[in-house]
């Protein structure tokens, strides 16, 4: 593990010092000759104000930093030679063009006042047109004479600069100025807004800290950006430049908080560490005198803000498995990139004379919160995916829910009318039972006890009986037709043994109707009983076959038979296998009848 | 050896007086008592002290089954047989799970009477294939619950089996290859394995599913 940190971390200063040396390489802001004006780069620099003596001076000018308090200037006098000067004339409106100084002038044409330096407020990152009344701009040549001021431990810096009409000029300032100063305005302004946009989320959702840590760092990005983008100081020198360049430490503290909150790292250390060394070197610079106050600075957040620095990029690379693909590639280049702005701003800042001179540091906050903010729409656009997956899975389980709940709904009901039905056949069955069948029964055991009654009446109301017997069985053995079968049997084979007929009963399986049902047993059943009934009265027989099967049910004597053909004259009546055929096919059998000397059989097929 | 005492509890005095006439009729069995209603019964049941007690169901000061209970927890050797009027499995598969012995048809013919309550005597009980597919459906259904009742053996099951596909006591005996009386005492072991006690409940689940 330690290897392997060791490894990322050098690999992480590699990939970091690489960016920083790109953007130094883009050389950005480069000073160059401008098509139609005059670059100023030699002039003379005088030992006094009044330029009594002079010696020759070569721009860029910069002046070696030195611990002093207070302020040093510099003396600078050129000429510039107007060969086509015509007096009197209206001239085009010219202008003087210094892309860089550091930090103020004073400019006398001709020994006229043109543009005074106004304290507090430096000049070090704007670019500065002064254009240049008329009146100054006499005779064929014109006598420059500039007071370049600063503070001795920054040093004082001058850059080539051009003299020109003021509509060339305009462009080239135009565009500096809105790289420098004005992008630092506008990410202020920025700021300010996202600011307050994350402090108000903060103060709606309070345990999200993330917003909280994220909106403080854009409060801290307004104290850097405001020195970068107006060049005012407030409070004095000393607190001013211990401020703004705290203020660079303290976004980093702001941000390595966001970043584990965001990341849930329980890794907690480093900020505590940068906590503490920004309270010591806070500390330090209050007591310091204001001639070291830059340098303390500059180096005392220099040694705390790189190496936090690069423990959030290494954090960060550590645990890219917690972001996106796409999350991580944003987040990762960003904090890069502003590691790397930084450490060309240090280069800018901290020597004598740098070899650029475009400030881009206050691109940092840009960076850093652009890469903030998507981090956040990333997240919000996770929570909103996986809030529609959610919806979308919950609509599912409750279609699902619903369609179980029908169905249960919808058995429940066939249940209830199942349940309703029994209670009704019950009720149906107690009264036939007790009632009718009670009845019919005791007018039996009367007429046999008191020996009244014919024959038959008896027979009837035996008939009755047994009717109403097969009826209960029909309704009560309605899904096995072998017991129906087995009961009409029982309850026949009294009157059989009568007339000395026996069954020969042979149940090979169970058949089922196409329509299984109590009618529709009760209609097999008739058949059968009608069967056996002629067998009993018309047939001579002593023996009748049941035959059973899945598929068939036959019923068989061995009578005398009869012709079918002629059934329907004598004994034979024709509606009794007229209804047997009927009740055939409303139970979807078909009915086959043959009969000859050797007995009847009867088939029924089922289909 | 002197004749079987029997005593009869039921309400309709025609049915009654048929009752009386059939065991009248069968030999070996004497008439030692006829109730009216429950409550006679349970004293005469218990005052005669007959060996066989013939009971309808539908008594008008209660149900005959309470009778079938109070033979079986008598301290003598006594059968409650149910009259019926059908054989309805319903009715007589409840009066069997209380401890009844079989049942008597109402409008069964005298002989036929008199010959269920000497097979009923001899170990054996009338059964019909109604009552056999019930009792099937009752074990399968698990819902016989006494701790002491145990599964049917497998050749019990299959003469219920039998039963229920309209076969009679001899042919199964002719099938199985064994005597009508060794079918009939496994009829009367199956009803002893399906007697309920006073399991109120299982008796009206049991009841209920061959109407469902």
């Amino acid at each position: 593990m330690n290897g392997r940190l060791v490894r990322v971390s050098f690999g992480m200063m590699a990939w970091v010092f690489g960016l920083a040396v790109l953007i130094y390489l883009l050389d950005t802001g480069r000073i160059r000759p401008i098509p139609g004006a005059q670059m100023i780069t030699e002039l003379s620099i005088c030992h006094t104000q009044d330029c009594s003596t002079v010696a020759p001076q070569h721009l860029p000018l910069f002046t070696p930093m030195a611990p002093n308090a207070g302020t040093q200037a510099r003396y600078l006098r050129f000429e510039v030679a107007q060969p086509n000067a015509r007096p009197n004339a209206p001239a085009e409106l010219r202008a003087l063009y210094l892309p860089k100084i550091s930090d103020n002038i004073d400019l006398w044409v001709n020994g006229q006042l043109v543009f005074a330096h106004s304290p507090p407020r430096r000049l070090w990152n704007t670019p500065l047109l002064i254009p240049l009344p008329e009146a100054t701009l006499q005779g064929e040549t014109l006598q420059f004479d500039i007071t370049l001021y600063g503070t001795p431990s920054e040093g004082l810096e001058l850059q080539p600069f051009y003299y020109a009409p003021l509509r060339v000029l305009a462009p080239y300032q135009s565009w500096r100025h809105f790289w420098g100063p004005g992008l630092a305005r506008f990410t202020l302004g920025l700021m300010i807004v996202l600011m307050a946009a994350l402090l108000v989320i903060w103060s709606f959702r309070r345990g999200e800290r993330e917003y909280l840590w994220l909106g403080l760092a854009c409060a801290t990005a307004t104290g850097f950006l405001a020195h970068y983008g107006y060049g005012y100081s407030f409070g004095g020198y000393k607190l001013w430049t211990a401020f703004w360049l705290t203020c660079v430490s303290i976004y980093v503290l702001l941000i390595l908080k966001f970043l584990q909150g965001f990341l849930q790292l329980p890794l907690r250390w480093p900020q505590i560490t940068h906590a503490v060394a920004l309270t010591g070197l806070g500390v330090v610079i209050l007591f310091s005198p204001s001639g070291y106050a830059f340098s303390l600075s500059i180096w005392g957040n220099l040694l705390i803000t790189v190496p936090s620095g690069f423990v959030v990029l290494i954090m960060l690379w550590l645990n890219r498995s917690l972001l996106t693909p796409l999350d991580f590639c944003v987040f990762f280049g960003c904090l890069s990139t502003a590691l790397g702005l930084g450490i060309y701003e240090v280069c800018l800042l901290y020597t004598s004379a740098p070899s650029r001179t475009m400030h881009l540091f206050q691109l940092m906050p840009l960076v850093m919160s652009l890469a903030c903010i998507w981090l956040i729409l990333s997240r919000l656009i996770h929570s909103l995916h996986g809030y529609e997956t959610l919806t979308a899975s919950l609509n599912d389980t409750i279609e699902l829910k619903s369609a179980e709940l029908e169905e249960s709904f919808a058995e429940l009901a066939e249940v209830k009318r199942r349940e309703a039905i029994a209670e009704e056949r019950d009720r149906i069955m107690l009264d036939l039972h007790d009632g009718i069948g009670g009845q019919l029964v005791s007018t039996l055991a009367y007429m046999e006890s008191n020996n009244t009654g014919d024959g038959k009446i008896r027979r009837a109301l035996e008939d009755a009986l047994r009717d109403l017997a097969l009826m209960l069985d029909s309704m009560e053995n309605h899904d096995s037709l072998v017991t129906l079968l087995g009961m009409l049997r029982t309850r026949l084979e009294g009157l059989l043994s009568e007339h000395g007929i026996a069954f020969d009963w042979q149940v090979h399986g169970e058949p089922v109707l196409p329509n299984p049902g109590p009618s529709q047993s009760l209609h097999l059943a008739r058949i059968v009983q009608e069967a056996i009934t002629n067998v009993i009265k018309h047939a001579g027989a002593d023996t009748i076959t049941i035959y059973v099967n899945e598929q068939e049910i036959r019923i068989s004597d061995n009578g005398k038979g009869f012709d079918p053909e002629q059934q329907a004259t004598c004994e034979h009546p024709a509606n009794g296998i007229a209804n047997m055929k009927r009740r055939s096919t409303s139970i979807g059998a078909e009915f086959n009848l043959t009969s000859d000397t050797t007995g009847t059989h009867i088939s029924l097929f089922l289909k | 050896m002197s004749d079987t005492p029997v005593l009869i509890i039921e309400d309709r005095a025609d049915i009654a007086a048929r009752l009386v006439d059939a065991v009248g009729a069968t030999d070996g069995v004497t008439l030692v008592g006829h109730a009216m209603t429950l409550d006679q019964g349970l004293n005469m049941l218990f005052d005669l002290r007959p060996r066989v007690v013939l009971v309808d169901i539908g008594l008008p000061d209660g149900s005959g089954i309470e009778a079938v209970r109070a033979c079986v927890q008598a301290d003598w050797p006594v059968d409650a047989m149910v009259v019926s009027i059908f054989g309805d499995e319903t009715r007589v598969v409840e009066a069997i799970q209380a401890g009844a012995k079989g049942y008597i048809l109402k409008g069964g013919g005298l002989d036929q009477i008199g010959e269920d309550i000497l097979t009923v005597l001899e170990g054996g009980s009338p059964i019909s294939p109604s009552i056999a597919r019930h009792l099937l459906a009752i074990v399968k259904d698990g819902t016989v619950t006494t701790p002491e009742a145990s599964p049917l053996t497998e050749r019990e099951t299959e003469i219920l089996r039998a039963v229920a596909r309209g076969y009679k006591r001899q042919e199964i005996a002719g099938q199985l290859g064994i005597s009508a009386g060794t079918v009939g005492n496994h009829i009367t072991n199956i009803y002893r394995k399906l007697e309920v006690g006073t399991n109120m409940e299982a008796v009206a689940r049991a009841s209920k599913i061959g109407v469902l």
